[in-house]
């Protein structure tokens, strides 16, 4: 009788004091990382769940925390955050949370269990306790292998005396009242813009889990001056419109909570950007220039430079023919591109006649300012015709050689042979007209063949092969042989 | 800040890789006055072949952190909300711009990332081989501002006293002792923790 009077005695003695009661508790499954960085563990789960109320801890139910990650649609554990705990408080009645992660785990007969618990108290998102426990077969081993664990079930009560060893017994329920607003998103529009444009800021807030259900006075700031948000037809919804200064720069946007407690809550939610410089390009074409024209014959390198480099947002090419009309067009988004190259050919592949075109390059950048470049090519993918005429004398054979085309000549050559193949004659140049005085005898029928080749400054090939030069000059048309050098002929 | 952060690592790595086997903190700038309470835990970067290296470590030492005692240490899911609503993702180190807006919206003191750059377990039988290499970066919340680079590389052999007695066994082991080293060290170096 007097025993048990005394255990009255001391149990009376060491009850909490009135401020420290029994918490509740919501134990949420075990992240388990060695599954991956959203993985769970349920058997280690529930063990612990089975410790924790073997300790005495109140713990709701595992199905309500079950229905409440699913209700809230939470994918991913240990990760809840402050909003999603006040929503634990509410929802569950919970006064703290505790979460896990499993950091290494293995069965066996060299079992290991390494994990965390984080014990957060759910009125205010604060994290009370923290405890970390790694054990291993090798940390167990006792020098004659005496109750050494081999498997994981063996290991248990080494870990889960370590890890609830100081697990708080109350805690005092926080009696803060401070104010905090939970942002759900922030939406910038434009976060690139021109100077004395506007700019538009939409906010989302979770639902205030504040029970007085005081609603604060939000505003943005930005450039040293406050912009009231105002509610939005969609629920928890605020938006407002300012216009940007004209100054360039980045400016910070801040989002400020006033309370009618006067309580004050701000912070930084984003930025944009003032731009009032255009990008400013230029053009350069890698043709051949003749009187200060650029002309190219089979492709064109174009190459597009920044006057003042900046992030570009898109870009765009075109040519336009002598009549206006756009040939090609080709843009993208993003920074312009090292060079481009234009093979004569419009957007469907077609070729396109020679003569003259315009290429225009246009670029934006973030604030959609934009800077164009035009410079105008001679396309010119014609071969250099060439025109031979016969003229006799008593002793010689004089043959004229012109051109007709406007582009120079790089090169020419003119090789005259007999019927037996001897070489009569070679003759070269860099210009046109030009004759070649050939002798011979007049009164002889014996063939002269001549070969001529050209090339134009653009790399435009000519090449003509007369059998007789003598049916020239008989007014006889000769048969020829005109191609575009494909393989290596021979030059000089 | 990107520019030099590589050379930053590179720089705390040649003079530590061969110096003694203590965290060692670079101080890029001081730390803000009476401000260094708040704290919260950026992912960590994983550039080791461990699996999930970077949240382990990432996850320990916040852990760690909080049960120290010293610091209010925030929510990680809070940091994740941010991370999703600024599109930053969980394997690249926020730029200054990113860290601020952060810093802004957590009401945070410090930033702190991660860096795992070495990272293993290897059972050899008779013992366990264990290493790990990290950096972790310390940010101004409110500027996004680079102050402290801590550098810590440990064996687990190395806490070996005698026999096999004192050997860290497993890589959380490890991650948990180099992280209590590193939080201790940070006190010694003049981070003051709550006042409250």
């Amino acid at each position: 009788m007097l025993s048990l009077l005394s255990v009255m005695l001391m149990t009376c003695i060491f009850l909490p004091s009135g401020g420290l009661q029994a918490q509740t508790i919501a134990f949420f499954p075990l992240l388990d990382l060695t599954v991956d960085n959203n993985g769970i563990n349920n058997p280690i789960s529930e063990r612990v769940r089975q410790e924790l109320i073997k300790s005495r801890k109140d713990l709701v139910p595992a199905a309500d925390i079950m229905r409440f990650l699913v209700r809230n649609r939470i994918r991913s554990l240990a990760s809840l955050n402050s909003y999603q705990i006040s929503l634990v408080q509410k929802e569950l009645g919970a006064d703290q949370v505790l979460q896990g992660i499993i950091y290494q785990v293995a069965g066996g007969e060299h079992p290991i269990l390494c994990l965390s618990l984080q014990l957060t108290q759910s009125s205010d998102s604060k994290i009370i306790w923290s405890q970390t426990v790694n054990i291993s077969y090798a940390d167990q081993t006792s020098l004659l292998g005496i109750n050494d664990p081999h498997s994981l079930e063996q290991l248990y009560p080494a870990v889960f005396t370590e890890l609830l060893a100081e697990f708080p017994e109350a805690e005092a329920t926080a009696s803060t009242t401070g104010r905090s607003l939970n942002v759900d998103s922030v939406y910038i529009h434009p976060k690139y813009l021109r100077p004395g444009e506007k700019l538009f800021c939409t906010i989302k807030t979770h639902k205030s889990a504040d029970e007085e259900g005081e609603e604060p006075q939000l505003f943005i700031e930005s450039a040293g001056k406050q912009y009231p948000l105002s509610p939005t037809e969609e629920s928890n919804s605020f938006e407002t419109s300012w216009t940007a200064v004209q100054e360039a720069g980045s400016y910070p946007v801040r989002l400020i909570a006033r309370w009618p407690s006067g309580a004050t809550q701000d912070g930084a939610i984003g930025s944009y950007s003032v731009d009032d410089k255009e990008p400013g390009v230029r053009i350069i074409l890698l043709g051949k220039e003749i009187d200060g024209r650029v002309h190219f014959n089979n492709k064109l390198v174009i190459i597009p430079k920044l006057i003042n480099p900046e992030p570009i947002s898109h870009w765009e090419i075109s040519v336009t023919d002598e009549d206006d009309e756009i040939i090609v067009l080709q843009s993208n988004v993003g920074h312009i591109p090292r060079n481009l190259t234009w093979r004569g050919q419009t957007s469907q592949g077609a070729s396109s006649p020679p003569g003259e075109y315009f290429i225009t390059f246009k670029v934006w950048d973030r604030a959609e300012r934009e800077s164009t470049a035009l410079a105008a090519v001679q396309y010119m993918p014609e071969q250099p015709e060439i025109i031979v005429e016969i003229r006799r004398d008593e002793e010689q054979l004089l043959v004229d050689l012109d051109t007709i085309s406007d582009t120079p000549l790089s090169f020419w050559w003119a090789k005259f042979f007999t019927e037996d193949g001897k070489l009569l004659k070679l003759a070269q140049g860099t210009e046109l007209p030009s004759s070649v005085e050939l002798d011979i005898d007049s009164d002889s029928r014996q063939k002269v063949e001549c070969i001529l080749s050209a090339r134009d400054v653009l790399g435009n090939q000519y090449k003509k092969d007369i059998n007789d030069l003598f049916k020239i000059t008989e007014g006889e048309l000769e048969e020829v042989e005109t191609s575009i050098e494909t393989e290596w002929v021979e030059e000089f | 800040m990107n520019k030099t952060f590589p050379l930053l690592c590179l720089a705390l790595f040649l003079f530590t890789a061969c110096g003694k086997q203590v965290p060692m903190v670079q101080k890029l700038a001081p730390l803000p006055e009476q401000a260094t309470c708040t704290i919260a835990i950026l992912p960590f970067l994983n550039e080791s072949s461990y699996p999930q290296g970077g949240d382990i470590v990432g996850r320990i030492f916040l852990s760690e952190l909080a049960a120290s005692g010293h610091f209010k240490v925030l929510q990680e899911g809070d940091v994740q909300t941010i991370y999703k609503q600024l599109l930053i993702y969980p394997n690249r180190l926020p730029i200054r711009k990113q860290l601020k807006m952060i810093g802004g919206r957590l009401n945070a003191d410090l930033l702190v990332s991660g860096i795992v750059q070495k990272m293993y377990q290897r059972d050899k039988g008779n013992f366990v081989d264990t290493e790990l290499t990290f950096i972790l970066p310390l940010y101004n919340a409110g500027t996004g501002e680079l102050l402290w680079l801590t550098y810590h590389r440990r064996l687990g052999a190395e806490y070996q006293q005698f026999m096999h007695i004192g050997r860290i066994k497993t890589i959380t082991a490890l991650a948990r002792r180099m992280s209590q080293e590193i939080i201790t060290d940070w006190l010694n170096q003049g981070m003051l923790p709550c006042t409250e």
